[in-house]
């Protein structure tokens, strides 16, 4: 697909088939009403003229947002005097006005850049390719993307591709060295570069378009928008806020290294960098999106936190994530296949086998492995076999119930 | 939790560098601990009792096997789980005490994590060690017995001091301390082979250390000596499953003729280690079961007891299940539930299954 005027549509009427990936970098971004959260309806021309960080999140209604928001910011400005070696070693001082940012570096001119946050159910997120994702998106002062990271339907952002990409991005910035404060023209550049939106067209003039900046600039505006957008999209804002900022050093935040961990999970591999005491129960809900596993007891007491490690049931809350390198991991969200319920799932739907839902992944994970066991003869094997598993709401009969039809059924479990 | 260091040894020649020459912190606590299922370990981190820098994670290592020696006994790699160890065909069959043991305990998943090393150096579940506020002098020498004075509804009766009346609540230690298991274990100083009487210890004056392995040395396996009896485990506890037990007994028999040649009988959750019933075992000698004959070598085993305040209760409970687990054993009295399940070993209802079968 290419990137130039075909891939245009006009406000609401997405009447042409939108990307299906996230516009690249390079390409010019779409002509669409920008629905802010925030900040009202933002047109396409008032957008460009500066640096743009345009954030896609869920838009589920979440109170806390504003003051979330409100309060990362405010620490933010408080912490304007970085580490040494930090990207952001000579940021005096960040600025903010309702969506606009001034960082202020080695006393020079402030870098200008606004930031907007938007709903990624919406026809602008259909126009920049990232429905349904959370996504952020780097723009200079032509609308040109300069950088995006699009998160994985469904996952939560990892601090490590981002920083992977910010790297790939802008290599020497990483380093730290001196500012150059050359102006780099827009990537395709076209002092004319035109839009087409039916009735009107608009040129933008070569000098909104040449407000880019000098390379260890754009990494520091970059890092920046990553940083402020990984705490909105919900992240462990304070460790991985820290580690974007320093991409060459990570500082985590309570004083012990961090260590790199791959895992696999539900057949999906995850690059993480964790602290040691990290417990795969907290790696799966926190790290990687994946909440169905839930915390009960936190002490390997009530079995809501039951997971398959190579097959075998185990809880998660007791395992360090750093010892699963290697191992299969398969959590309630992989039981099922796309839309098609494993039959233990259909088996507790159908005989009612929770009330709260509180344990029920955990009762689910330990019946699937129970039967593989193969020691589920009896109602009182069964409750022996499911004693790992604690019910504070007594769902207990229909569990056994919900078992007993799952090994009676002629599916596969 | 406070934060640490994370290894991972690839042989055992690393796994013992990374813990040789680490200085002890005060009140003995190593500053490099090994790692394996850490069921026990990481629990205790996180309430703090227990802050090692280090942690070798040992989980890679050459540990695993069950393997059936020359001699006809059993060795247990030190990394073998629970679970694998309770359903292994030769321990059902020989050694049917320390399925029943093993599963009596825990949950499955804990069973699935849990290693054959580590469940020899569980700690004790009495809740002032566990608590970091109140004095505890095997968490913290010196600082007093919080249980001496306090609620010791789940203490010793047996081998108490005044420092410590803390209990050990392993089930399966009682049924390798009645098979007379032997531990293996390597140091910088080389291999030694300890008898399972002599690995955990009373508490005395030095109640921080639980058993005599040294910091620096790590168990390789416990090795079954071979054994052609009957045995069992008869486990009692407030819950139908998935809790310690207030007193279990395991029992190896072996009869010559219609005598016993030889009965060895220890006791859980009533002393800092597993409780050998001497007297009994002496009494049991070359005469015929009886039911008579076992309650006057349980009320022999108990006549010594020391009770407390709050666990008194465990001098009857206990005379009852060790004279029931030898009836049971001996075939005076039918088993609970099929041999080498939780279901034998469980006294009272398990899972809502009444003797008998009827639900």
């Amino acid at each position: 697909m290419s990137v130039t005027v075909d891939n245009r549509y006009i406000g609401e009427e997405a009447a042409n088939t939108p990307p299906s990936e996230p516009l690249a970098v390079g390409a010019a971004a779409p002509d669409v009403p920008l629905h802010t959260a925030q900040h009202g309806t933002v047109g396409f021309a008032e957008m460009t003229g500066q640096t743009t960080v345009l954030v896609f999140s869920e838009n589920d209604w979440n109170p806390a947002r504003a003051e979330q928001m409100t309060a990362l910011t405010n620490a933010l400005m408080k912490a304007a005097i970085p580490e040494k070696g930090s990207a952001f070693q000579s940021v005096n001082a960040i600025e903010r006005e309702g969506s606009h940012y001034a960082l202020r570096i080695d006393d020079q001119e402030a870098l200008q850049l606004q930031l907007f946050e938007l709903d990624n159910q919406s026809s602008a997120a259909h126009a920049y390719g990232v429905h349904g994702r959370q996504a952020l998106f780097v723009l200079d002062g032509a609308g040109v993307i300069r950088w995006s990271h699009a998160v994985e339907p469904g996952m939560l952002p990892e601090v490590t591709p981002i920083l992977a990409s910010l790297q790939a991005a802008f290599p020497s910035s990483s380093t730290a060295t001196s500012d150059s404060p050359a102006i780099h023209p827009p990537l395709n550049s076209d002092p004319s570069l035109s839009t087409t939106s039916g009735s009107t067209t608009s040129r933008i003039s070569a000098e909104k378009a040449g407000h880019w900046l000098g390379s260890r600039r754009e990494f520091v505006v970059t890092a920046f928008a990553g940083a402020l957008a990984l705490a909105l999209l919900g992240t462990d804002a304070d460790a991985q806020r820290t580690a974007l900022m320093d991409p060459k050093r990570l500082v985590p935040s309570t004083g012990a290294e961090t260590i790199p961990v791959h895992l696999t999970i539900n057949g999906k591999r995850h690059n993480l960098q964790l602290d040691p005491r990290t417990a795969l129960l907290d790696v799966l809900r926190e790290h990687v999106g994946l909440t169905g596993s839930k915390k009960g007891c936190d002490h390997g007491q009530c079995g809501a936190c039951t997971v398959h490690i190579n097959g075998q049931r185990v809880l998660s809350c007791l395992s360090l994530a750093a010892q699963q390198e290697g191992t299969q991991i398969v959590t309630i969200e992989g039981l099922a296949h796309g839309e098609k319920l494993h039959p233990m799932q259909a088996a507790f739907l159908e005989y009612d086998g929770y009330q709260c839902g509180y344990c029920t992944s955990g009762q689910i994970m330990s019946a699937v492995a129970l039967l593989r066991e193969g020691n589920a003869n009896s109602d009182a094997e069964i409750r022996e076999g499911m004693s790992g598993n604690l019910c504070r709401c007594a769902a207990y009969p229909h569990i056994v119930s919900a078992v007993k039809a799952a090994r009676d059924s002629k599916q596969r479990v | 939790m406070y934060p640490f260091r994370y290894e991972r040894a690839r042989t055992i020649e690393d796994a013992l560098q990374s813990v040789t020459a680490q200085p002890l912190t005060i009140a003995g606590q190593s500053r490099a601990v090994f790692l394996a299922g850490g069921t026990n370990q990481l629990d205790f981190m996180k309430e703090n009792v227990h802050r090692p820098d280090i942690l070798v994670d040992i989980t890679r290592l050459p540990l695993n096997a069950i393997t059936a020696m020359p001699d006809g006994g059993l060795r247990l790699g030190a990394g073998s789980k629970n679970s694998a160890v309770a359903y292994h065909p030769d321990v059902q069959k020989n050694y049917v005490i320390l399925a029943e043991a093993i599963l009596a305990g825990a949950s499955p998943q804990i069973r699935n994590m849990a290693s054959t090393g580590g469940n020899l150096l569980q700690r004790t579940r009495c809740p002032y060690f566990r608590d970091t506020a109140m004095a505890c002098n095997k968490r913290e020498p010196g600082t007093g017995c919080s249980a001496l004075t306090g609620i010791n509804r789940v203490h010793a009766i047996f081998g108490a001091s005044p420092q410590c009346i803390a209990t050990n609540p392993s089930d399966m230690c009682v049924a390798l301390s009645a098979l007379d298991a032997v531990v293996r274990v390597r140091g910088p100083k080389g291999d030694r082979s300890i008898p399972f009487s002599e690995f955990h210890r009373l508490p005395g004056n030095r109640p921080e250390r639980d058993t005599v392995l040294e910091p620096d040395e790590l168990i390789l396996s416990v090795d079954l000596p071979p054994f052609q009896g009957t045995s069992h485990y008869l486990k009692v506890r407030e819950r139908a499953s998935y809790a310690y037990a207030l007193v279990s007994v395991g029992a190896a028999l072996e009869m010559d003729g219609q005598n016993i040649r030889r009965a060895r009988i220890s006791m859980g959750s009533v002393a800092h280690k597993p409780w050998r019933a001497a007297e009994a075992e002496q009494l049991l000698a070359g005469k015929a079961p009886s039911a008579e004959l076992f309650r006057q070598a349980a009320t022999a085993v108990f006549a010594g007891a020391k009770p407390l305040e709050y666990n008194a209760y465990k001098v009857r409970m206990g005379t009852n299940t060790l004279t029931r687990c030898l009836m049971e054993v001996s075939g005076l009295m039918p088993l609970q539930g099929k041999a080498g399940t939780a279901f034998a070993s469980s006294a009272g209802s398990v899972a809502g299954e009444l003797p008998g079968g009827a639900v």
